[in-house]
């Protein structure tokens, strides 16, 4: 049988360091052993049934519970201070014959796969490749575990294919202690897998477009996913290039994406015309503090696959010392004025290595990152076309307001159906800054109140934006959530309040839910 | 004279605090596993935040004749490695110098394969 233990008591933190945050208590549940239970349904389905024995646990309780794997987000999104549930040894997959498949499923059976909650986007490339086939996108590292990363919107920079979530065609989740409180979610409008499978997982089926939307970035709030059902795509090279490139060409390429009649080009990829190929990625790096310098792109082409390439992995690599980022936030603290030094000198780390080209896969290509000492982040989501408009107000704000110590990133990413996907916008321009937290000291501003301020020049500027779930921002700021969402939050929270019971609803909620105004039911229930 | 002396003093302390933090180490990276067995709730810094780690600490003493020592322990990894780090403070490299070889101390850190399903 599955054995849940209980691994910590009184704290928890993200990768980022962004806490410590309390908490009651973390879980942890490993499979039943692979001699005493061979069969891998049998496995999935004896930990389906242990979770609903720990929900029963905390319903019993009074606790709220929340299911978590590489602890990657650097808000609270995850955090609930009650009872925590760590998943990642629940890392079995499945693959499908065509009888498994509903009868009216458009979808190939070889492109299907099932995911359990604790398998890590590393482990699903792995699992994928050796069945010749490929995420179609994800995000910049390989880390967070499958039903974490699309449960925020992990989005990548691959603007004509989206953000994570969507290759997630099916959702397998746990909403209450009971075996009918075990369901597989999927669109009305593209079924998937048949009955009889779902039965397999134990599962009733819900088909329903509007729901799936609202669940597929649930925030971890729509209850426990167990099990991830993705389409994947016949395995492909990715050719990666980093180059600098004038901010004169830089921008306005974000804004068109018009790669053919854009002055940058590469050599290498152009068309018989000589007109520049559209690329699958297209991300741009630039130090806040002296934005007329060139900015540097990192630019990925999509090809056929072939086994021929060079091993892109390299065979030796070095890493900072442990203390030197808290070294950097320490002296940010009590000296902001040598920031923009320190992001000068400090650039051949933060930004990736100039012209370095490489093939790989898509696993090979977005792999491992390391810890980088306490860290914080923010990540706008705004219209394409607002791109210089929205940069110039951030560098703006930046210089005047800060300096803080940090690395500007720009992104783009198709737009998402996904009711709350934070890539909202036809092409969402993810503007963000990634950077090493600071202690407010000596009149420099406070990460909290810089947040607030940034809110609110966007909001005066009339520049319509959405935020990263997984990043830092003052989550409770007054009509944030309207202002990003207006009729999609209310959309997201009336498909919750038909999907969860009312008690289930709160026992899957958090601080992070109640200060996003997310866990109030909707229509709200009468006194 | 006496807060020259005091500041030459602080400064050596920090100097030789600095010295003895400084760590020889290398580590090898099994390619053939994906992932680290994780941790379940972060906690330290670098490598490790993330991943379950095994600490055995070396402690040989050679004699005149012999070259090299093993030591005997119990591996937790039931799937392989994921990665191994040999790791000596200076104290012990110093240590290991000046016996020409024949006190050796460091400690090997190793993190285990997560399990394939």
């Amino acid at each position: 049988m599955a054995t849940t233990t209980i691994v910590n008591e009184g704290s928890w933190n993200t990768f980022h360091n962004n806490g410590p945050f309390p908490t009651r208590v973390v879980y942890q549940t490993k499979l039943a052993d692979k001699n005493a239970m061979p069969d891998s349904f049998d496995r999935y389905n004896d930990a389906t049934d242990e979770i609903r024995r720990i929900i029963a646990t905390c319903k019993s309780n009074g606790w709220g519970f929340r299911g978590y794997g590489s602890s990657w987000s650097l808000s609270t999104v995850a955090h609930q201070k009650d009872a925590m549930h760590f998943n990642a040894l629940l890392n079995i997959s499945f693959s499908f014959l065509p009888t498994d498949l509903h009868s009216e499923s458009k979808f190939s059976n070889s492109d299907l796969f099932l995911f359990q909650c604790g398998n890590t986007i590393k482990e699903v490339s792995h699992k994928l490749k050796d069945r010749g086939r490929s995420l179609p996108a994800g995000g910049a590292s390989n880390g967070q575990t499958i039903a974490g990363a699309l449960s925020t919107g992990v989005h990548g920079s691959a603007f004509q294919v989206g953000a994570l979530q969507e290759c997630v065609v099916g959702l397998h989740l746990i909403i209450g202690p009971n075996p009918s409180d075990v369901v597989f979610l999927e669109r009305e409008s593209a079924p998937a897998l048949s009955d009889a499978f779902i039965k397999k997982i134990k599962a009733r089926v819900i088909r329903d477009d509007a729901m799936f939307n609202a669940a597929v970035v649930g925030l971890g709030s729509f209850g426990f996913i167990m099990g991830v059902l993705i389409q994947a795509e016949k395995l492909f090279l990715l050719r990666r290039y980093t180059r600098k490139i004038k901010r004169t060409d830089a921008l306005p390429l974000g804004e068109t994406l018009d790669f053919a009649n854009s002055g940058f080009k590469i050599q290498t990829e152009l068309d018989p015309q000589g007109k520049g190929k559209t690329p699958y990625h297209y991300k741009l790096y630039l130090n806040p503090y002296n934005p007329s310098e060139d900015f540097v792109t990192e630019i990925i082409y999509k090809y056929p696959y072939t086994p021929d390439y060079p091993d892109p992995i390299p065979s030796v690599k070095t890493f900072i010392y442990d203390d030197l980022p808290e070294l950097i936030g320490r002296i940010a603290s009590s000296c902001n004025n040598i920031i923009p030094t320190m992001v000068k000198l400090m650039k051949g780390t933060i930004f990736p290595k100039l012209d370095q080209d490489t093939t790989g896969t898509f696993g090979e290509i977005f792999s491992d990152s390391t810890y980088q000492g306490k860290a914080f982040a923010w990540a706008l989501g705004i219209d394409h076309s607002n791109t210089t408009r929205a940069l110039n107000l951030f560098l703006n704000l930046i210089n005047t307001r800060g300096p803080v110590p940090g690395a500007v990133g720009l992104r783009f990413v198709k737009a998402s159906q996904a009711t709350l996907a934070f890539t909202s916008f036809p092409i969402t321009c993810v503007l963000e800054m990634d950077g090493v937290q600071w202690d407010a000291q000596g009149g420099m501003i406070s990460m909290e109140d810089f947040q607030k301020e940034l809110i609110k020049a966007f909001m005066d500027a009339g520049i319509k934006f959405t935020w990263h779930w997984g990043k830092n921002a003052t989550w409770n700021y007054p009509g944030l959530i309207n202002y990003m969402y207006g009729q999609k939050a209310v959309e997201w929270k009336k498909q919750r309040t038909k999907l969860l019971s009312p008690e289930m609803a709160k026992l899957f909620s958090n601080q992070f839910m109640d200060d996003t105004g997310l866990s109030q039911p909707e229509p709200p229930l009468s006194v | 004279m006496n807060y020259l002396l005091r500041g030459n003093n602080l400064s050596i302390a920090v100097f030789t605090l600095i010295l003895l933090q400084s760590c020889y180490s290398a580590r090898i990276r099994v390619k053939e596993c994906d992932m680290p067995e994780p941790k379940p709730v972060a906690s330290g810094k670098g490598y490790y935040r993330d991943k379950v780690c095994h600490e055995v600490k070396i402690k040989g003493n050679l004699g005149v004749t012999d070259g090299s020592f093993e030591q005997m322990v119990t591996c937790q990894c039931a799937n392989g490695f994921y990665s191994v780090e040999y790791k000596v403070g200076l104290g012990n490299a110093l240590l290991s110098g000046i016996t020409l070889g024949k006190v050796r101390r460091g400690k090997f850190i190793y993190v285990c394969c997560k399990e394939e399903n």
